[in-house]
């Protein structure tokens, strides 16, 4: 089994080590999962925070860097997890998919701050951002400002994209305000669980519209 | 949805078009698809990770069932293991070995079909002697 994550994220290679600090319960327990269904909902989620938080600077905002893609991340995961490397205590976290969900969120957090992703200044006015909480450390500044920035621009372009699509407005006021299960969505909105999902569809095709014209933007110098 | 901390929101965004509620594994492989994800060949590279662990995690309690049936021998081996107390100690003990050997025999049958769970029950009943029923 081989990998194509970079450093810092390479673990995906058998080295002989696997599983050497996983209690031996731990891993009678992690056994007893339905993986081929969990593997689906964890490549899912990995697949959609790639391409909704990773915003590559290359002029291809729809990859990955290094070659790398969502199921490596999702692989990852599972890895890290069995290897002992990330320690799942099911006392502490019962839910093992919401861990591995949070352990695909730190390797995408590490792309973004991988040296490949790093924005320049110039590219992303940076300085044009106003931080309230400013890191004292440059690089953290840095960071938060350029996820400020990709942030503002991920919620303008989609409300203009959705600029006649209601449902989709009003359901991004509730993702903004932090509600994301689409249940809850509807009972808030009045409406069916259909109507939300069907507006999750929509807000995706504008999610990869909004990429392909990022990619298409850095093509031809339109950086701003 | 994945810890406590304020999710910022591209995050939140990405936790809801990645909600996955009431879908199948049907619909979640289109899905997959459409994000251009190969789940075949990761469900099988999980599949095989998830493989190993059972292999070491079989091996790890072999290595302890030898190291606890060592030791139980040992004891035996000792003056004091002859006395009452410490005799009836040791008989727990194999009691409770044999018990744990058991579960780990059985853990690997949950697919097992009732002709099997069948025929094991059979095969349990005449290692201890059950009287069979007249069928």
């Amino acid at each position: 089994m081989t990998s194509r994550l970079a450093e810092p994220l390479v673990t995906i290679q058998d080295d002989g080590s696997d599983n050497e600090l996983v209690d031996e319960a731990i891993l009678e327990q992690l056994n007893q999962f339905d993986w081929p269904h969990l593997t689906r909902v964890l490549a899912l989620y990995a697949a959609k925070q790639a391409k909704v938080r990773y915003w590559g600077p290359d002029g291809h905002a729809d990859q990955l860097p290094k070659g790398l893609q969502a199921r490596d991340l999702a692989q990852e995961a599972v890895l890290k997890v069995y290897q002992g490397k990330r320690k799942w205590d099911p006392d502490q976290d019962p839910d093992l998919l919401a861990y591995l969900c949070s352990v695909v969120d730190s390797l995408i957090s590490a792309l973004i701050r991988s040296s490949d992703h790093r924005v320049s200044k110039e590219r992303m006015k940076v300085d044009e951002v106003e931080l309230e909480d400013s890191s004292p450390d440059p690089e953290e500044h840095m960071i938060e400002a350029e996820r400020v920035l990709v942030e503002g621009r991920l919620l303008d372009g989609l409300l203009r994209l959705a600029d006649a699509d209601a449902v989709a407005q009003k359901v991004l006021n509730h993702i903004f305000d932090g509600e994301t299960r689409p249940r809850i969505i509807a009972e808030r909105l009045g409406c069916s669980v259909d109507e939300v999902n069907n507006a999750k569809k929509r807000l995706d095709r504008m999610v990869d519209q909004l990429k392909k014209l990022a990619s298409v933007s850095f093509e031809v110098g339109e950086v701003s | 949805m994945t810890n406590s901390r304020q999710r910022n929101f591209s995050e939140s965004l990405a936790d809801f078009l990645a909600s996955t509620e009431g879908m199948t594994d049907k619909e979640l492989d289109e899905a997959l698809k459409a994000e251009g994800v190969d789940i075949s060949g990761l469900v099988a590279d999980v599949k095989a990770i998830v493989a190993k662990g059972e292999r070491r995690r079989k091996e790890a309690w072999a290595h302890r069932m030898v190291a606890h049936g060592d030791s139980i021998v040992a004891r035996l081996n000792t003056k004091s293991s002859y006395e009452k107390l410490e005799r009836s100690h040791l008989i727990a003990e194999v009691s409770k070995r044999a018990q744990t050997g058991a579960q780990a025999f059985f853990h690997g049958y949950k697919e097992a079909s009732d002709g099997d769970l069948r025929a094991m029950l059979a095969e349990f009943d005449a290692v201890n002697g059950v009287p069979q029923k007249d069928k």
